[in-house]
């Protein structure tokens, strides 16, 4: 995923998405859909009833900020489970963190990106706070730990652009990567460090998320607003042997949903590459008590 | 693509740690007293001394006297110091003041004009991003609040990686200073040099923006608590001076090297430890900065 970093703009830009409604968030999710359309286990809603997404002009799957109050909404960083990629809006799960709490969601998820991004943006956001609503609360997803952005020179005549790598990162910490995409020298360069060292020595790896973390939270607690992490099972990569986190006070809180069946209604989304409702509903199900301290 | 001009060099940090609720620890400094550190050491000492780069009055190595608290900063212990009276400095070496006394070092004299502490956070061989993973630590950890903080941004290039050690202990790390020759002691060491020698300094941007995010992360942290900062770089270390994130940045270039009237070549005037600026220019780097801080001092 590309993504837009300039001087002049409060937070990072998702350019091809901006002031858009739109019924794909990205190329594959066309495909995807397109290729499983007629599948059996296509949830029929999505063929009878077009799933829109509706960006602001920043791109982001969200209202203008400048419609949310100061201490009136609960703000939302994470992956594309978060951005509810192959998902009505009322199906993602903090749509029922919103009517628990009472209070509108500002989705700041994006598709693609890791921890990495997530503190940029927190930090951009909070910078800019001036000019920005102020959270009553932020609710950290945070995605596959072995993600990482980097930069190309190429990219940047009018503004650095950051492309995100979603390597498929096995429970052991093997990469599956399409080498194809490496369309640059600097792209295989980073490509060859990512894979030999950083998720093979991943003492790097460990730290870098843990001061993503670290920046998140510390900059949003700093301007009163509380904040609340987690982050499915899944994507824990090694989590128990980093000795950061471990003795951190920031608590990551897991999410199982392994138990539920793929053969249950509602298991996909739309793409049939993301988690449907019914896992929607676990997570928030699994989350909710905590949640409801912090939140409320 | 155009490399930085000179190689670069694994600047092994003595026995840096990271532990999860505090700064960096610098095992190698803790509660040193006395004359020498590892980055000032005896034998760099006799060295500089036969090769005659060292003013006279070096002669005797005792005219500089370290203190580092129990953590490994050359300062006085955390808790020591009173919230809302004292000036935080984070840098590197120049801040830390190698080869200086504390006494001498720039920070030092805008402490004693403006009648205030000084908290030097200074650590030679860190870049803008052991800058910024300490002040988060700061702040997370609630140490006691500054009345400014001084931000010197060291050179972009710099970068850290963490080395892998045994699991579940404290980890430690290294800093890629670009500067004199590269070593590579080990394959995980080699191939982050790899990295940077072919990478990091070639291909610039990815620096760029991970400069901007240091710069801005520290400050927005200590902003959101309500502290000013001012930040400024030793020209010399101004790399980024044609990056158009950097120009958007309120940041003082400082010249490092300012041919003093009556500078004599022959002897010029650097620290003890032959390597870093001498006193001479410590008092012309407080006087430059003097006036910023004492615009951003009268506001508050």
């Amino acid at each position: 995923m590309i993504f837009k970093l300039k001087s002049n703009s409060p937070l990072i830009r998702i350019s091809h998405l901006r002031n858009n409604t739109h019924e794909f968030q990205f190329r594959g999710e066309k495909d995807a859909f397109d290729k499983n359309r007629s599948s059996p286990s296509m949830d029929p809603r999505y063929l009878k009833t077009p799933l829109l997404y509706t960006n602001n002009s920043l791109g982001y799957r969200t209202k203008e900020f400048e419609s949310f109050k100061d201490n009136e909404f609960i703000m939302v960083f994470g992956c594309s489970y978060s951005e509810g990629v192959g998902l009505y809006e009322e199906e993602i799960w903090h749509s029922h963190v919103a009517k628990m709490a009472g209070l509108p969601i500002m989705n700041m998820a994006l598709g693609g990106t890791g921890a990495d991004i997530i503190s940029l943006n927190s930090t951009l956001y909070v910078h800019n706070i001036d000019k920005l609503p102020k959270p009553k609360a932020v609710i950290f997803q945070w995605p596959g730990r072995a993600r990482k952005y980097f930069v190309q020179d190429s990219m940047s005549k009018y503004g650095d652009s950051i492309y995100s790598t979603v390597p498929a990162v096995g429970a052991e910490g093997e990469v599956k990567h399409d080498t194809r995409q490496m369309h640059t020298m600097e792209m295989k360069l980073d490509y060859d460090h990512y894979r030999e060292r950083y998720v093979t020595y991943r003492a790097s790896l460990y730290h870098t998320v843990f001061r993503d973390v670290l920046t998140a939270n510390t900059l949003f607690n700093s301007i009163g607003a509380k904040t609340f992490n987690w982050a499915w099972d899944a994507d824990r990569l090694d989590e128990d042997s980093d000795f950061l986190f471990n003795k951190s006070d920031i608590k990551i809180h897991r999410v199982r949903t392994d138990h539920i069946s793929e053969k249950d209604d509602y298991y996909q989304a739309r793409d049939m590459m993301h988690p449907g409702p019914l896992v929607h509903d676990e997570v928030f199900r699994q989350i909710k008590s905590k949640l409801e301290r912090v939140i409320l | 693509m155009e490399a930085l001009e000179f190689p670069i060099r694994n600047r092994a940090l003595p026995g840096v740690r990271i532990y999860p609720r505090t700064l960096l620890c610098r095992e190698g400094f803790k509660n040193i007293q006395g004359i020498w550190t590892n980055d000032d050491n005896q034998e760099k000492h006799e060295n500089n001394k036969a090769s005659g780069i060292l003013p006279e009055k070096y002669n005797d190595p005792s005219v500089v006297q370290y203190s580092y608290n129990s953590i490994g900063y050359r300062t006085k212990e955390f808790e020591e110091f009173t919230p809302g009276e004292f000036i935080l400095c984070i840098g590197c070496s120049y801040t830390e003041g190698t080869g200086l006394n504390n006494s001498e070092v720039w920070h030092h004299l805008l402490g004693e004009h403006f009648n205030l502490p000084i908290m030097n956070l200074g650590f030679g061989g860190a870049g803008g991003d052991i800058s910024a993973f300490n002040t988060l630590q700061y702040i997370k950890n609630k140490l006691p609040k500054p009345k400014l903080v001084i931000f010197q941004w060291p050179q972009t290039f710099r970068k850290m990686f963490v080395a892998e050690r045994h699991r579940n202990e404290p980890f430690l790390i290294q800093s890629v200073v670009p500067s004199i020759d590269i070593t590579s002691p080990n394959i995980l060491e080699d191939l982050d040099l790899q990295y940077m020698q072919n990478r990091y300094i070639v291909y610039k941007e990815l620096a760029y923006v991970e400069q901007y995010t240091y710069y801005m992360t520290a400050n927005t942290a200590f902003k959101a608590i309500g502290v000013p900062t001012f930040n400024f770089t030793f020209n010399n270390d101004s790399e980024y001076k044609d990056n158009y994130l950097f120009n958007s940045l309120q940041m003082k270039s400082v010249v490092a090297e300012f041919g003093l009237d009556g500078y004599d070549v022959t002897k010029p005037d650097v620290a003890r430890d032959g390597a870093h600026p001498g006193t001479r220019h410590q008092e012309k780097y407080a006087e430059v900065l003097l006036p910023d801080i004492g615009e951003i001092l009268n506001d508050i």
